[in-house]
């Protein structure tokens, strides 16, 4: 280990890109907040105040964080074991897929009712989790589950839920 | 991994084919017509959540029209809310030339454009008929040195800081613009010096605890505080004493000498370029519901003063009070360009 | 002892046998819709709204009470089960009742959780009765300033509640308040970080950060879990009961949380989120092993519980006695008293002796029939860990989303769900806790918008913060909050000096 600046453990390195991600949140919400309009009514600036403190408080606590994990780094004797994990790994995917079914299923709610979309979206997300050969049990599930909640919400309790189009359910 | 993402590549390309499908269907629908109108289900929607002014309104409609046999094919009700009403406003864009949605609506419809939540205004929906008023009231704490309207616009004419005016819903809106409305009619200058504090829920608890000096608000709202007196109106704002009891004994703003008046109106609108069918079925539904001895204990329970309009004076109607908003908005510099 | 003999009048009523069915029915639904996400007593009672026309004033009452308790009791189930919390007063559920399922204790959670909101329930109706009026009093009292005060309390008792790196703690009690800015700013009218779309004009519901952050970040979790072999399913249940050793430490805790909820209830605004979570933080410091809290400490579950309940009666006190709704439930429960022909004020007492007492005393009878209930309901429910994760973790991400619809019928949710679902991943991630994010969500606006009242009501003066005996009560309060964890440490630390002297 020639240099040891560079012996940062895992925990430490997500801690450091953890500062630097706070730091241009912080910056990014003061430019925001810059630019937002001056009140009518009342002191021109005051809807600006409390967003200014806050995107300033999180520079600092970004930077602050940032100084205290390079001094731990430095200050550190003992050899760094990196286990080497893939930042993005197989659950990651997982979770993309999840958020990409999640957002199909909100641009078909409207469109094809609860009851459709709901067998769509629980449907794919249990092939995600159970892989196709269970389709017997995955086609079960999410078809009870959107009847059982649709009848639940929208025939028993009265919380509306989109009908299916045409056939009016 | 790669049979996850193909099945996503399968999903995206059903969900593609299926709102082009629906949109097809959608439009090639079955055409309604004069004769058999209305046929199917209609859609009553509340542009607010459940439980508030809007809600109430339109389900009292629906109920009274199901119950007197007005209407006899099903109204289900839901509501649609966000960002005052502007969220349902947009929905009802999509809907341009159909004839089965039928919304209601009080002057944020017209606050929202005119504040720029929202580029869409009363011109952008088809009103059907004006239904129902509420009036603004202005009161203060029993103890309070102000007894009446004047004794308040005088205290704001020596020092425009003085009175701190709460109201519940948020600067540019409703509880604040009826009392900048009087306060320009009584010839209060600089009106946008005038402190105007929003509390959500609490601006009752805030004037009953002495916390500001005034609260703008609707007069049903504080009727049993009134009647209790607990609470004192300074004014109200219709143009003729409403109510019974205590509530009929509170002077109107006008008869203090302000010549100025302030409806929170409520009406029921369709969506845009509703068919002229469409719009006269409404305009003689509605004319025959206000006459109903059910409507009238409706109103009653409600504290709803009648504001019966039908459509053509009632499109008149929303023109003016536009321009009153607007120009107490640009006097304050709040309206949006 | 005028206030005994009515209420005495009041149990004639509340005992007769058509009440005693209504509050159970009430309490049944009303469980049954608190366990839903997204659906908390105010839709509950909106809900049954329509059906509570056709009876009488009395009965409806009765029934919307038991609805309004019976979400109360059920609300936590989901946290402890699943850690998906139904509303705001049962996110503080989660903290130790959701570690103490992971280790097997769910029956003691589920029995605990029942029967400290029974207890919460039954002393706060009990300050009903004597104290009604003056506490009705006594809150209005709070202005502006006073209010800010609370909330910087309940905030900084959530900022040194994070374990872990104290500077990750602040970050996220920040990104909380600046989630909590999105929307008009009701002062001034600005729109501020809406982006031009229309939901976010009213801002971000602290309810789907809540599902997102909690339910959500498990499903994504899960899929890490599941490979790993960390998830378990639980195939042998025991009694719903808890012993006698779970007991003595609750017992205290319980009778500290009840008259907080019940005060916290009572004030206009506040509610059963702030009462259960200054419960749960006013425990976590008076505790002699703090550190056991978050890790399924089982009075850390027993005082939230205790508090949120004895909310929701508290906050029928502004709603009987001034006419002022207290929180969204009781709003939509005043629009069913104008229907029914009661007009809500000072006078209600005088005028409805029978019905409001009757109220009374049904709340004690609906109290005792819903811990009845809910100890064998808990029973069946527990077995919700028998389903296979590979099942339960897409049905729990299948109720976020028609929770979060339930909440504003919007779409626009589903997506907000998943920024923040994905959020609270990250944070996960980062080792960034997420509790004082959520307090910061649910208190944010309110604190910030408190300060701006103050200060237009002051014209600019700061002495307005420090102007009453509340305000500076609340102010020692904040400051205690902040030093005595600190002091702790530092005489811990102290102690263990001098005995390596010695």
């Amino acid at each position: 280990m020639g240099n040891r600046s560079f012996a940062a453990s895992d925990a430490q390195k997500t801690s450091l890109i953890t500062a630097v991600v706070c730091m241009l949140l912080g910056l990014a919400f003061v430019i925001m907040t810059a630019a937002l309009p001056q009140a009518a009514v009342g002191m021109p600036n005051a809807p600006k105040i409390f967003p200014f403190a806050l995107g300033a408080t999180l520079i600092l606590l970004g930077a602050g964080l940032l100084v205290q994990q390079l001094a731990a780094i430095r200050g550190s004797t003992e050899e760094v074991v990196n286990e080497h994990k893939p930042m993005f790994d197989i659950h990651s995917r997982q979770i993309a897929l999840t958020v990409v079914n999640g957002v199909a299923y909100g641009l078909l709610f409207g469109r094809l009712g609860y009851v459709l979309s709901t067998c769509v979206f629980l449907g794919f997300e249990l092939l995600l989790f159970n892989g196709k050969r269970r389709w017997k049990m995955i086609i079960l599930v999410s078809v009870i589950f959107s009847l059982t909640i649709y009848i639940l919400f929208n025939k028993l309790l009265g919380v509306y839920l989109p009908m299916m189009p045409v056939i009016g359910f | 991994m790669r049979h996850l993402t193909k099945s996503m590549m399968v999903l995206v390309t059903i969900v593609l084919l299926l709102s082009t499908a629906t949109a097809l269907f959608a439009n090639g629908g079955a055409e309604t017509t004069a004769e058999n109108y209305p046929k199917g289900n209609l859609d009553f929607v509340a542009p607010g959540g459940a439980g508030g002014g809007w809600d109430l309104t339109i389900r009292t409609t629906a109920k009274i029209l199901k119950d007197t046999n007005l209407v006899s094919v099903p109204m289900p009700v839901r509501n649609n809310p966000g960002a005052g009403g502007s969220v349902h406003l947009a929905s009802l864009q999509e809907m341009k030339g159909q004839d089965r949605t039928i919304t209601v609506y009080s002057p944020p419809l017209l606050l929202t454009k005119l504040a720029g939540t929202t580029d869409l205004g009363y011109e952008d929906v088809t009103p059907l008929a004006g239904l129902i008023a509420d009036y603004a009231a202005f009161v203060v704490k029993a103890d309070s040195p102000y007894k009446t309207m004047a004794d308040l616009m005088n205290a704001l004419k020596s020092d425009i800081k003085s009175v701190k005016i709460g109201g519940i819903s948020s600067a540019g809106s409703m509880d604040h613009l009826q009392f900048l409305i009087m306060a320009k009619a009584s010839g209060v200058k600089n009106l946008n010096k005038i402190d105007y504090v929003s509390f959500d829920d609490s601006a009752v608890a805030m004037v009953l605890g002495g916390h500001i000096d005034l609260f703008s608000t609707g007069l049903s709202e504080v009727a049993g505080l009134i009647e209790s007196g607990d609470l004192r109106a300074l004014g109200q704002t219709a143009d003729h004493r409403v109510g019974t009891g205590i509530i009929a004994e509170i002077p109107t703003c006008k008869e203090q000498g302000i010549d100025a008046t302030f409806i929170n109106w409520r009406g029921i609108f369709g969506p845009p370029e509703m068919p002229e069918y469409a719009v006269t079925y409404w305009r003689e539904t509605i004319k025959k519901l206000v006459a109903t001895d059910e409507w009238a204990a409706a109103k009653e329970m409600n504290g709803w003063d009648d504001a019966y309009m039908d459509a053509p004076e009632f499109t008149t109607f929303l023109g003016k009070a536009n321009d009153d908003f607007k120009s107490i908005l640009e006097e304050i510099g709040m309206l949006h360009q | 002892m005028e206030s005994i003999m009515q209420l005495m009048q009041g149990f004639t009523v509340a005992l007769q046998p058509m009440n005693i069915m209504w509050v159970t029915i009430g309490g049944v639904l009303g469980t049954i819709i608190g366990m839903l996400p997204g659906l908390g007593p105010a839709t509950g009672v909106a809900v049954l709204l329509p059906l509570t026309f056709s009876m009488g004033p009395v009965a409806a009452l009765i029934t919307m009470g038991g609805v309004y308790y019976g979400a109360m009791y059920g609300g936590s189930r989901a946290s402890i089960l699943l850690n998906t919390p139904g509303d705001g007063a049962a996110v503080a559920a989660t903290f130790d009742g959701y570690p103490m399922t992971q280790q097997g204790r769910a029956e003691a959670a589920l029995a605990i959780s029942a029967i400290a909101s029974f207890i919460g329930g039954v002393i706060a109706t009990g300050f009903m009765v004597l104290v009604s009026v003056p506490v009705a009093r006594f809150a209005i009292r709070f202005g502006a300033a006073e209010y800010f005060q609370l909330y910087v309390f309940a905030l900084a008792a959530t900022a040194s509640m994070s374990k872990g790196n104290r500077i990750k703690g602040f970050m996220a009690m920040i990104i909380g308040l600046m989630i909590a800015t999105i929307g008009i700013d009701a002062q001034s009218g600005v729109k501020r970080f809406t982006f031009g779309i229309l939901e976010l004009q009213s801002g971000i519901d602290f309810l789907i950060v809540i599902i997102a952050i909690f339910a959500l970040g498990e499903v994504f979790k899960s899929f890490q879990n599941i490979k790993e072999g960390k998830t378990h399913v639980q195939k042998d249940f025991g009694r719903i009961w808890i012993s006698r050793e779970d007991w003595k430490r609750c017992v205290i805790p319980i009778l500290r949380s009840s008259p907080l909820g019940f005060f916290i209830g009572a004030l206009p605004g506040a509610g059963g989120t702030m009462a259960s979570l200054m419960a749960y933080n006013n425990e976590r410091q008076m505790s002699k092993h703090p550190d056991e809290f978050g890790k399924g400490a089982i009075e850390g579950l027993a005082a939230p519980e205790a508090a949120n309940n004895a909310a929701s009666v508290g906050a029928m006190i502004p709603m009987l006695t001034l006419g002022i709704p207290g929180s969204g439930t009781t709003a939509v429960m005043m629009g069913a008293l104008m229907i029914l022909g009661m007009k809500p004020g000072p006078l209600l007492f005088q005028q409805q002796p029978v019905i409001i007492w009757g109220l009374i005393a049904s709340m004690f009878i609906g109290n005792i029939i819903l811990a009845i209930v809910n100890i064998p309901l808990a029973g069946g429910l527990v077995r919700v860990l028998s389903v296979p994760p590979k099942i339960l973790y897409p049905i729990v991400l299948g109720l976020s989303f028609v929770g979060a619809y339930a909440i504003s019928y919007s779409v626009m949710d589903f997506y907000i769900l998943l920024v923040f679902g994905v959020l609270g991943y990250i944070m996960g991630k980062a080792k960034i806790p997420t509790s004082p994010l959520i307090l910061a969500v649910i208190v944010g606006n309110n604190m910030e918008q408190s300060f701006r009242r103050a200060f237009t009501i002051s014209d600019g003066s700061m002495q307005i913060f420090f102007n009453s005996p509340i305000s500076i009560v609340l102010f020692a309060l904040t400051i205690i909050s902040i030093c005595f964890p600190m002091g702790k440490a530092v005489f811990i630390k102290m102690r263990e000096r001098r005995q390596a002297f010695a």
